[in-house]
């Protein structure tokens, strides 16, 4: 085939066009000189031609590559908190003066009442008073002795009497039951006869029978039982010992002396004392039960601790001796306190001071208690409230570790300790390197814009609240849009009374205040304690319903003019369902206005969000918005002032956001429609 | 005309009923535990002699929310129309006494706000027609965005930050300084005014920015049409144009936007009066939304409805009054 009229045809356009080609002369009226473009590529020309909108499109690429690339590069997570350590003023320690006297037993044997030990402290208030060297008290018949052994210790003395018997004629004899007429816990069984007796004297309310030759005295415990007690003989008593029973010899000498009277047994001399009870007694002479001192003993060796009877040889000790477990101590009056010491080695120093770490743990090396409590007699000699010194205290490097040499010895550094008074205490406290939550962090190389108030990051913050704002944005405006295309398009399709309904309810919902209604939702979200996801679930559910009102309102205007087209009676001379028709035919003619209006309401949106989020009623912590992020730095004025560093770069983001959605929604629009400038 | 705006205020009068019937079912179905609340903070105020329950079955009568959600609204819409909106729980005084303490600030504030901004954004939106793609223009138009950009709070904790506490010229909030009951009445008012600048500051930075878009592409559309080219042909000089020909019709759109947004003017600012502690009806009605304060929140609610309604009806007949061509029906 040689000659196809196709294949000639095409060759000779190939000539001409590389005709046209080689030779740069065109004709004027030439139509290659008229590049045509697609409608869609004069749009994006005209677009782009508009300096505003490419700058508005070039910060939303940015923002969005921010807010959503950004995490997935960024180390760091919206609620991942840091620590840091940092210089704090800690309460190390705690100092003050013993002023009362505390008690250390003597003698686990003798029993000092608790209310006489309570008032110690003002009888020796009034012994130091009267400058009186001992003082008498007499306390349920018996007498103690306080007696002064050096200032700051007293000792309490008793006369060691003791109960060793008692001997009484009543003896219990169980209960008896008025009812059932028996008698419980008896050591024998009694005769009916008895039991016969017993409810005759009940009933004449006689307390004491006398039947089969002995007396019982019933005394009623409740409306039906009595406790029964069978009076013997006076000889035929019984005895009773508190401690170790004693031998009959012993009783046989109780039974001839039950009028009072003394008599000595092996040597120990016992006092027999009548009464319904007769007691027993024996004096062991006087014994020393308590010792009261101010003094603590701060040791030199900070890991052994003392037992009390150490400290109470100690405090007893004349001469300045005293042994404890086969060593002897010496204690000598050195210029400041006694020192306590075994053979050369010192063992522990008394004072009146209490120095302690402020947790109570008595850690402290004595050098440090001694500085201390002398720092602290100076304030109190000088009647002043604060007051420092210096002590070596090991360092803490910057992971808060102690720091050691090469040896491994805890190097030391000069620490200025302050001391200051609180009520009758010292605290004493020094900057160290603490591990703390690096709240308000300043901007720094690991962390652009700082760390907030929970110690987040905040630039990772700011990129997931970007997240969420642009987030809300789409969600809420591609709700409306679609809420709007649906009751618009029904309305302005069908008109009439379909129309007018659709219509009034655009009228009722662009009424709604919607800025309140948002708050008291946000207002009961609170109230329901919801989560923060089912909370911003709801709040773009309800932005999207309050805002549906404007979209409608555009597409029923649109579709008004556009349905009288020609294409329309075309699509219905076609037979095409009316939903294809309005969906298919008439929207997708609206889409450049739908698509202005949704980029400029994007903004609209994002603005809301936050203002919810800045009040605090609208997505919720830990959740990162912009809105939040600023509530919480400008919550007082003064983090306001203080924390400009985090507030003023979220803001601008909004901002920066927003605008960039208003430029763009401007460039559209004037793309999209070229004689409506602007 | 009569005519029209008599039907206009029917069917005002019919949404609003919906309105006001969608918001009412809204509150009704929130958990009743606001009344219940409510009725135990008032048992337990000084001197009340009534117990919990008895404060709790009074508050659902007084409300008609023992009626249901149709018959309680209708209890509320009698009562509304007696002018009888019930006492404020929030503010403890009856509704209607609270809107009269506050109604004024807000609108003072409001007032001010809107004189100073139509007093700047007019002019600069028709300079910038006037100029078309110039500089001016582009700085209007960017000013104007950044404007309408930035959410309120922002732009009032940025003023609070340079006039309170950088320039240290006004109190950061508040209504009234310290010693205000000492001031002489010319000194109260100066007092006033200065904790009014960063608020009304605040509402100009925000609101500006529309009206000078809005004004700008008027302008632009009066401009390009034919008896503006006839002005220029029969060789008028710019500033008869300009001043004469062009502004009277830029004006129409124009007075009928400001028109509609004078209703506005009692609305209150609920953001910037809360920021900034402006007792007005936004800062009360804030707090009694956060607080559950039914009765004013309804008040406050129908309100806000009411005066968008009457701006949408100004709007209307504004257009059909000032432009003679527009037919009212």
């Amino acid at each position: 085939m040689k000659n196809n009229i196709n294949e000639e045809l095409k060759r000779r356009e190939a000539a001409a066009t590389a005709v046209q080609n080689d030779s740069e002369e065109m004709a004027l009226d030439s139509t290659q000189r008229v590049k045509v473009l697609s409608p869609g590529r004069l749009v994006a020309k005209r677009f782009i031609r508009n300096k505003l909108a490419v700058i508005g499109t070039v910060i939303l690429v940015i923002m969005f590559a921010f807010a959503f690339l950004g995490p997935l590069v960024y180390p760091y997570g919206q609620t991942e908190k840091f620590y840091k350590f940092d210089d704090l003023n800690v309460k190390y320690g705690i100092a003050s003066e013993r002023t009362e006297y505390v008690a250390l037993t003597v003698d686990k044997e003798l029993k000092v009442p608790a209310s006489l030990k309570n008032m110690v402290n003002s009888y020796i208030k009034e012994m130091v008073a009267a400058n009186q060297s001992t003082f008498t008290v007499e306390k349920d018949g018996a007498d103690y002795q306080l007696s002064k052994l050096n200032d700051n210790t007293y000792k309490l003395d008793l006369t060691d009497r003791r109960k060793v018997a008692s001997y009484s004629t009543t003896i219990a004899y169980g209960t008896y039951n008025k009812a059932s007429k028996t008698l419980t816990g008896a050591p024998e069984e009694l005769s009916a006869d008895v039991l016969a007796a017993f409810d005759t004297a009940i009933a004449a309310k006689q307390s004491e029978v006398q039947v089969g030759g002995a007396t019982y005295v019933l005394t009623a415990q409740n409306k039906l039982s009595y406790a029964v007690q069978k009076v013997t003989d006076k000889q035929n008593g019984v005895f009773s010992y508190p401690e170790t029973a004693m031998d009959e010899a012993f009783e046989a000498e109780v039974r001839a002396r039950l009028d009072g009277g003394t008599f000595t047994m092996n040597g120990v001399t016992y006092e027999v004392i009548a009464g319904d009870t007769v007691s027993v007694m024996v004096d062991n002479g006087r014994k020393t039960a308590l010792v009261f001192s101010k003094y603590v003993f701060d040791m030199f060796d900070t890991t052994a601790t003392l037992s009390d009877d150490f400290k109470v040889q100690a405090l007893l000790a004349e001469n300045g001796t005293f042994t404890v477990d086969g060593t002897t101590y010496t204690i000598t009056e050195n210029e400041k306190a006694p020192v306590i010491t075994n053979g050369e080695t010192p063992v522990a120093e008394l004072s009146t001071f209490v120095v302690r770490r402020y947790n109570g743990e008595d850690s402290l090396s004595i050098e440090f208690k001694e500085t201390a409590a002398a720092t602290v007699a100076t304030l109190m000699a000088n009647n002043e409230r604060n007051g420092s010194f210096t002590f070596e205290l090991p360092k803490i490097n910057e992971d808060g570790e102690y720091e050691t040499d090469e040896n491994g010895n805890l190097t030391m550094v000069d620490t200025t300790i302050t001391v200051e008074r609180s009520n009758d205490s010292y605290v004493l406290s020094c900057m160290q390197k603490t591990f703390l939550i690096d709240i308000y962090g300043a901007p720094s190389a690991q962390h652009v814009f700082g760390t907030d108030s929970d110690g987040y990051d905040v630039l990772a913050r700011m990129m997931f609240g970007g997240r969420v704002s642009l987030m809300v944005g789409f969600v809420v405006v591609i709700l409306e849009t679609i809420l709007g295309v649906i009751m618009g398009g029904i309305a302005g399709y069908f008109g009439g009374w379909v129309d007018t309904l659709i219509m009034r309810l655009v009228d009722i919902f662009n009424c709604i205040p919607s800025m309140p209604i948002l708050i008291i939702l946000g207002a009961f979200f609170d109230a329901m304690k919801m989560t923060p996801y089912v909370r911003l679930i709801w709040m773009m559910a309800v932005l999207g319903i309050l805002g549906w009102s404007g979209v409608a309102r555009l597409v029923r205007g649109q579709i008004l003019s556009l349905r009288e087209q020609e294409f329309m009676v075309a699509t219905e001379a076609c037979g095409l369902s009316v939903s294809k028709r309005i969906f298919r035919h008439l929207v997708p003619n609206v889409m450049p206005q739908l698509i202005v209006t949704a980029t400029a309401g994007l903004g609209g949106v994002i603005i809301t969000e936050s203002t919810l989020s800045f009040l605090g009623l609208g997505v919720k912590h830990p959740l990162a918005t912009w809105g939040t992020m600023i509530n919480s730095a400008t919550a007082s004025s003064e983090t306001m002032i203080k924390y400009t560093y985090i507030w003023i770069p979220v803001g601008l983001l909004i901002c920066l956001t927003v605008i960039a959605f208003n430029f763009v929604g401007d460039g559209l629009r004037d793309a999209f429609d070229p004689k409506m400038k602007r | 005309m009569f005519k029209f705006i008599v039907k206009r205020l029917l069917l005002s009068a019919v949404i609003l009923f919906f309105v006001m019937f969608l918001v009412y079912a809204l509150i009704y179905s929130l958990p009743t535990s606001y009344t219940e609340k409510m009725a135990r903070q008032l048992a337990t105020q000084p001197g009340t002699l009534k117990s919990a329950e008895q404060w709790l079955s009074e508050l659902n009568a007084q409300y008609g929310l023992d009626k249901g959600l149709v018959g309680g609204f209708f209890v509320w819409l009698g009562n509304a129309v007696q002018g009888n909106f019930g006492d404020s729980w929030n503010w403890t005084v009856p509704v209607t006494e609270q809107f009269n303490k506050t109604i004024w600030y807000s609108f003072i504030l409001g007032a001010v706000a809107f004189v100073i901004q139509t007093a700047i954004a007019i002019p600069l939106g028709i300079v910038a027609a006037k100029k078309q793609y110039s500089l001016t223009d582009y700085t209007v138009t960017v000013v104007s965005l950044i404007g309408i950009s930035m959410p309120t709070f922002f732009v009032a904790t940025i003023y609070k930050l340079i006039f309170a506490v950088k320039l240290n010229l006004v109190e950061i909030n508040g209504m009234i300084g310290r010693d205000f009951h000492n001031l002489t009445p010319f000194g109260q008012f100066l007092d006033m005014a200065s904790h009014f600048f960063m608020p009304a500051l605040t509402l100009v930075t925000v609101g500006i920015g529309g009206l000078m878009r809005y004004t700008r592409t008027n302008t632009l559309e009066v401009l390009n049409a034919d008896y503006i080219r006839t002005a220029r042909a029969k060789g008028l000089s710019e500033k008869r144009v300009i001043g004469y020909h062009a502004f009277r019709n830029t004006l129409i759109p124009i007075v009928t936007i400001l028109g509609g947004s004078l209703p506005g003017l009692f609305s209150g600012a609920l953001i910037t009066e809360t920021l900034f502690a402006i007792r007005g009806i936004g800062y009360a009605s804030y707090h009694s939304m956060v607080n559950g304060d039914i009765p004013f929140t309804m008040f406050y609610l129908s309100f806000m409805a009411i005066l968008t309604l009457l701006g949408t009806l100004i709007a209307d007949v504004l257009y059909a009054v000032v432009d003679p061509r527009v037919r009212v029906n």
